[in-house]
């Protein structure tokens, strides 16, 4: 294989966001679109909608300079931003040591797992330490926190998009402060929360 | 969908971001599009969504039909007025339109008429995946592909001047990729309507006789060719000294573009992007072919550009290797993704042998999400009911077939009810014959409401005339649901305006000896009439109603939740195991109890009666459910 030119792990960026259908990962990407256009970079976003709201899967790429293809090639994701940890493992495969991942740890059990869990305790979900595991096998880069339970505490599960948002600008590694974000995206009083709760956890750590 | 208002702009401004579909309907309002129809479809449905609701604002005139093969009709009417029409269908819609399009490709029309179809690679949101750039090879109709947003606006809008200017319907063929796909669009100015419709009297619309027209046909093709190559829809990008190549068709481009600069191949592999599907742009083609050893073609779902360099290099008498999806150096089946599109140009450049990719790597344990029916879902509720008749009337060996729609879903657990499914509105036929050919098993056929009047009633009328005994249950939500709540001719949401047509007036006005409308939220009801259905000796018909659960009037409307008793619930799982609501899950005490969910509650109290100890009951509830 020649050797591959494309970036590495700087600018450009290739986003990455997951979670369960309803949680906002659609919305998480609409916004970080939103906010790299209005700063004048070239930005291009994808997803894949299928019956998400039947309780399905959900990832929605932002590509950030890239050129035109909005698919994310294996192991070239920048950055990962799991609403979900379950969800978070599944990507893996767009994960290499240079990604930086935040990951949520509160699980939503895939309903069936639950069920079979009733019937058998043995057979329940894998463990979120199992979870993040497997993904700091494939990269150090790794930001764990019960975000719901931040999202929570600002008002409500549903800015959880918000907080894990928040994380991405906290951590010191995009040439945008968090002001930049909420000068840029108007944003509601709660969800402003959510994301200052996002930043709060990420820089402590960074 | 929320109109975004920048997408009226008469005239360009700033770039505005953008939905692939919205990039499409932008193009059709830009060529003074005067009508727009369809029928709902993933991954096609925003295009009309936009259109409807632009359509007030800007004086057209854009609506759901019953089926695409009405809509393609009506855009023929109105082409036949001379005013441009536009079609949007999921790609299997157009074999619903596909009668139609075979006569009308031989009819001088007078307006503009573009067909727009998403194509849905690797069949992501759909039950097979089709390559729709066949019908335009056998229309012999002119064909484009886009692939970015700039160029779904664009081309867009030169279909429509091609078609309108050659007389001759012109396809536009899309991929859920493109589809969904957000980023900058760039606007151009919106054309006033040019003519007032007027339908010309003074001549004949009809293919027939057909030779003649035929010939003319072919003409059209030949001279969209010229067309085509003037617009420079095509490029060619090379330094005349690469003895390889990549070509690429669609949004395909996209990978292909990606796969060069990733390799670093640029001073080495020339680039052909081919948006004429039909005719391919075989000047521009030989071109490309001419210095080339070996060449790799990257589309997605058919070999047709790829057959089509073959075929171009096979005429020249050249000699060179075209590698693609045919050749198997890219998979033949499902989407087209960039690493396989890397590694199948890394061997064309290695010279080594093209190699198939393997299954992509997945860490172990990683659970699948079961999609199932939502929480407050009619469907759930009707599937339930009809397992409790088969059980009380000691059927065991009952004959299900299914349709399309969300109600497919009673495919999997813990239903698993459904015995076949193939096309919209196959049910009808195929119970027909099951029940001629099984006289001593009960046949249903379960039909959703809109595919009941998609393609279901020519079926259905076949199954009253031949008196077959059918029993019909049409789960009727009142939406097209499953592609997001469109409505239809038996919304009674939307019918202030138009005339409301209720399914069951259609099983009584074809004869159909039993007809009951019922509450699907009704299970101390419903069991009872579909065993009356079950055992009437003609075809019957069961309508099961209530509406869809994401209908906007639906959402947050009942102040109640469900809660179970924890000194009541003994753990037998039979709201779980037979009922099967996402809203219950197991306790978190781990004791093998079950509770319930109070954000996915949608207090429907459908489980009121589902429950063997009764322990479930119902309060208000204090916050509001998703």
């Amino acid at each position: 294989m020649i050797e591959d030119a494309s970036n590495n792990g700087r600018h450009p960026w290739r986003i990455l966001t997951v979670g369960t259908g309803g949680q906002g990962v659609l919305t998480a990407a609409h916004l970080l679109s939103r906010f790299f256009v209005a700063r004048g970079h070239e930005v291009v976003s994808g997803q894949l909608h299928g019956m998400a709201q039947r309780g399905g899967s959900v990832q929605s790429s932002v590509m950030v300079d890239c050129g035109i293809s909005p698919v994310i090639p294996e192991g070239k994701a920048d950055f990962v931003l799991a609403l979900e940890p379950i969800e978070c493992a599944r990507a893996l495969r767009f994960v290499s040591s240079r990604t930086n991942v935040f990951m949520n740890t509160a699980m939503v059990t895939p309903f069936v797992v639950a069920q079979d869990q009733v019937r058998n305790r043995d057979m329940g979900p894998p463990s979120v330490q199992e979870l993040e595991q497997a993904i700091a096998s494939v990269t150090s880069r790794l930001r764990v926190t019960d975000a719901t339970a931040l999202a929570e505490q600002a008002g409500s599960i549903r800015t959880l998009n918000l907080v894990m948002l928040g994380s991405l600008f906290g951590a010191d590694l995009l040439p945008y402060r968090p002001a930049d974000f909420t000068d840029t995206v108007a944003l509601a009083e709660e969800n402003r929360r959510a994301f200052m709760s996002g930043v709060t956890w990420s820089s402590v750590l960074s | 969908m929320t109109l975004n208002p920048t997408l009226l702009s008469p005239t360009p401004e700033e770039p505005l971001l953008a939905l692939g579909n919205e990039a499409f309907a932008r193009g059709a309002i830009e060529a003074g599009v005067q009508l727009a129809t369809g029928y709902p479809g993933t991954p096609s449905t925003e295009i009309m969504e936009t259109l409807i609701e632009a359509a007030p604002v800007l004086g057209f005139s854009a609506f759901w039909s019953v089926n695409e093969k009405v809509a393609f009709d009506v855009a023929t009417g109105a082409s036949f007025s001379g005013a441009r029409a536009l079609v949007v269908t999921k790609h299997v819609g157009l074999n619903v339109a596909a009668d139609s399009l075979m006569q009308l490709n031989l009819v001088d029309i007078a307006g503009g008429l573009v067909i727009i179809s998403v194509d849905d690679p690797g069949g992501i949101s759909s039950n097979n995946e089709q390559d729709n750039r066949l019908y335009a090879k056998m229309a012999e109709i002119p064909a484009l592909e886009p692939s970015t947003l700039e160029e779904a606006r664009e081309l867009t809008r030169r279909a429509f001047e091609i078609s309108e200017s050659l007389k001759v319907p012109v396809l536009i063929r899309s991929v859920t990729r493109l589809a969904h796909m957000t980023s900058a669009l760039t606007l151009g100015t919106i054309e006033a309507p040019h003519k007032k419709p007027h339908f010309d009297s003074s001549r004949q619309w009809s293919p027939f006789p057909p030779l003649a027209p035929h010939g003319r046909l072919q003409k059209k093709l030949r001279q969209a060719a010229g067309m085509l190559d003037a617009f420079g829809v095509d490029t060619w990008e090379s330094n005349g000294t690469e003895r390889l190549g990549i070509a690429a068709a669609g949004f395909a481009y996209n990978y292909a573009r990606e796969a060069v600069d990733r390799l670093a191949v640029n001073n080495r592999v020339a680039l052909l992007k081919v948006s004429s599907v039909n005719p391919l742009p075989r000047a521009l083609i030989r071109k490309f072919l001419e210095p080339l050893d070996r060449v790799l073609v990257v589309e997605d779902v058919a070999a047709y550009l790829e057959e089509g360099l073959l075929l171009e290099a096979a005429a020249m008498g050249k000699l060179v290797e075209v590698r693609g999806r045919r050749s198997g150096a890219l998979p033949s089946t499902g989407e087209t993704l960039p690493d396989d599109v890397v590694d199948a140009l890394d061997a064309l450049v290695e010279g080594t042998p093209p190699r198939l990719p393997g299954e992509a790597a997945k860490p172990a344990s990683i659970p699948n999400r079961q999609i199932s029916f939502c929480s407050g879902c009619s469907h759930r509720t009707t599937y339930y009911a009809l397992a409790q008749a088969f059980d009380n009337l000691g059927i065991n060996d009952p004959i299900v077939v299914g349709d399309i729609g969300c109600y497919t879903l009673g495919f999997f657990p813990p239903f698993n009810i459904l015995q076949t499914m193939t096309s919209m509105g196959a049910s009808m036929g195929t119970a027909a014959a099951l029940a001629e050919l099984n006289p001593h098993r009960k046949v249903i056929a379960v039909i959703g409401d809109s595919t009941m009047y998609h393609a279901g009633m020519p079926g259905l009328l076949q199954i009253s005339h031949q008196r077959l005994p059918v029993t019909v249950l049409v789960m009727d939500n009142s939406v097209t649901g499953s592609t997001g709540q469109q409505p239809h001719p038996g919304s009674w949401q939307n019918s202030d305006a138009r005339t409301l047509v209720p399914i069951e007036d259609l099983g009584k006005a074809y004869g159909l000896p039993y007809v009951r409308v019922v509450g699907s939220f009704q299970l101390k009801k419903l069991p009872g009439i579909l065993e009356e259905a079950l055992s009437s000796d003609g075809p019957a018909m069961v309508v099961s109603r209530q509406a869809c659960a994401l209908e906007p009037s639906e959402i947050g409307r009942r102040a109640i939740v469900a809660t179970i008793d924890e000194a009541l619930c003994d753990g037998c799982l039979a709201c779980i195991d037979e009922f099967g609501c996402p809203a219950f899950v197991p306790a978190a005490d781990g004791l093998g109890k079950i509770e319930v969910e109070a954000l996915q509650c949608t207090g429907c109290a459908a489980c009121k009666f589902i429950c063997p100890p009764e322990a479930i009951s119902f309060v208000r509830r204090d916050s509001p459910p998703t």
